[in-house]
């Protein structure tokens, strides 16, 4: 068996829940996230020449997850400015289901920009240093602390019980990029 | 507003431990991987063919290997002059009329002429003389060329070429104008040019 397919096998067979769960939090959907999981792979192997070695090819591929997320999130962002206009009361929900820390996190997840919130992902969820999400996705260290620090207050302002019970989360539209 | 790291932490975590097994295989991204690599090889394969085709014909053309370039006359691709005269400075372009010199009987003259010759020429011979009248050049070198004033024994590449000539007007001339003329010839294609480069009129 050629190297790469080995490498992808070994990551296939062992990290695919991680990597998914990885692209779960970035995208909030299941769905979005399996594809999202398949494409990273797909981008990191296809290079013939550049296929990533097996201690590296799990880091190589949340790059490119990271990456993906964000630059799809660009190119959706005008339908998601216009889609809640859309959806009218679907968006009320039940109460007992806003209980569930999964969707409250996911929800205030949501209110973040895309970049903010890979930065949140990679550094709390991943344990990356500042340093090493930063050559992720191209940026100065301290852009990235600057993504943190505006998404830990907004967070603060959403997830606290004072910013739940004054409905916090949903009233700002998200930050640009 | 300060915000519990180690909290946030707990949450992503319980937010992402229900996410079920993708459903995907590794075949079935096998599959995928080489179908792309496929794509990318064929990309990369026209774009390197484009390239090469670019970096053969480009300088092909440049260099004037292709027919047309080849065969085109040697008068389309003619050589320019800067002239001095007793320290008069003129220039004969490629195109256009020669400079006309205001010059007295028994004048001594002082001529410098710098021959610029274009990238696409190469030539084989060159005379510079005084023509009264009618000048061509053949096999044997130049027609009507009294006296021939500089002969260089060598072929004259593209570039600036540099020749010094001295010459006194005649007292009694028997034309009323007289001609600093260059006749050259060349090897590819064969042929030759005679050409006036000044008139020296009183």
């Amino acid at each position: 068996m050629e190297s790469w397919k080995r490498t992808l096998a070994e990551l296939a067979s062992v990290r695919l829940v991680s990597l998914k769960r990885q692209a779960f939090l970035l995208c909030g959907d299941e769905g979005l996230a399996e594809d999202l999981v398949q494409e990273a792979l797909v981008r990191a192997f296809s290079r013939p020449l550049r296929a990533p070695r097996a201690n590296e090819a799990e880091a190589y591929v949340r790059v490119i997850m990271v990456n993906l997320f964000i630059d799809g999130a660009r190119s959706r962002s005008r339908w998601q400015r216009t889609a809640p206009l859309l959806r009218g009361t679907e968006i009320a929900a039940d109460p007992a289901e806003q209980v569930v820390a999964r969707n409250v996190m996911l929800t205030a997840l949501n209110e973040l920009s895309p970049r903010q919130r890979a930065c949140i992902v990679l550094r709390h969820y991943q344990d990356l240093p500042v340093p090493q999400i930063a050559q992720a996705l191209g940026v100065a260290d301290g852009t990235v602390k600057r993504y943190l620090s505006e998404a830990m207050t907004r967070l603060a302002g959403l997830l606290s019980p004072a910013g739940m019970e004054n409905g916090g989360i949903g009233r700002d539209a998200p930050d640009g990029f | 507003m300060v915000f519990d790291e180690h909290e946030l932490r707990n949450r992503l975590d319980a937010a992402a431990a229900d996410v079920s097994a993708p459903h995907v295989t590794t075949q079935g991204l096998i599959g995928r991987i080489r179908r792309r690599r496929a794509k990318i090889i064929s990309l990369f394969s026209v774009s390197l063919l484009a390239t090469a085709t670019i970096a053969i014909a480009v300088p092909i053309g440049l260099a004037g290997g292709g027919n047309r370039v080849a065969t085109a006359p040697p008068s389309q691709i003619l050589p320019s002059y800067v002239l001095t005269i007793n320290g008069r400075l003129q220039i004969r372009p490629q195109q256009g009329p020669a400079p006309s010199y205001h010059v007295r009987d028994g004048e001594h003259l002082d001529i410098t002429v710098e021959i610029r010759v274009p990238r696409q020429l190469r030539i084989s011979h060159l005379w510079l003389g005084i023509s009264r009248d009618t000048l061509g050049v053949g096999p044997n070198g130049p027609v009507g060329m009294h006296p021939i004033l500089a002969s260089p024994h060598r072929s004259l590449s593209p570039g600036s070429h540099t020749f010094t000539l001295h010459w006194r007007m005649p007292r009694h001339k028997s034309a009323a104008k007289l001609y600093l003329v260059s006749a050259w010839t060349t090897h590819k294609p064969q042929g030759g040019i005679a050409e006036t480069i000044a008139v020296l009129a009183p």
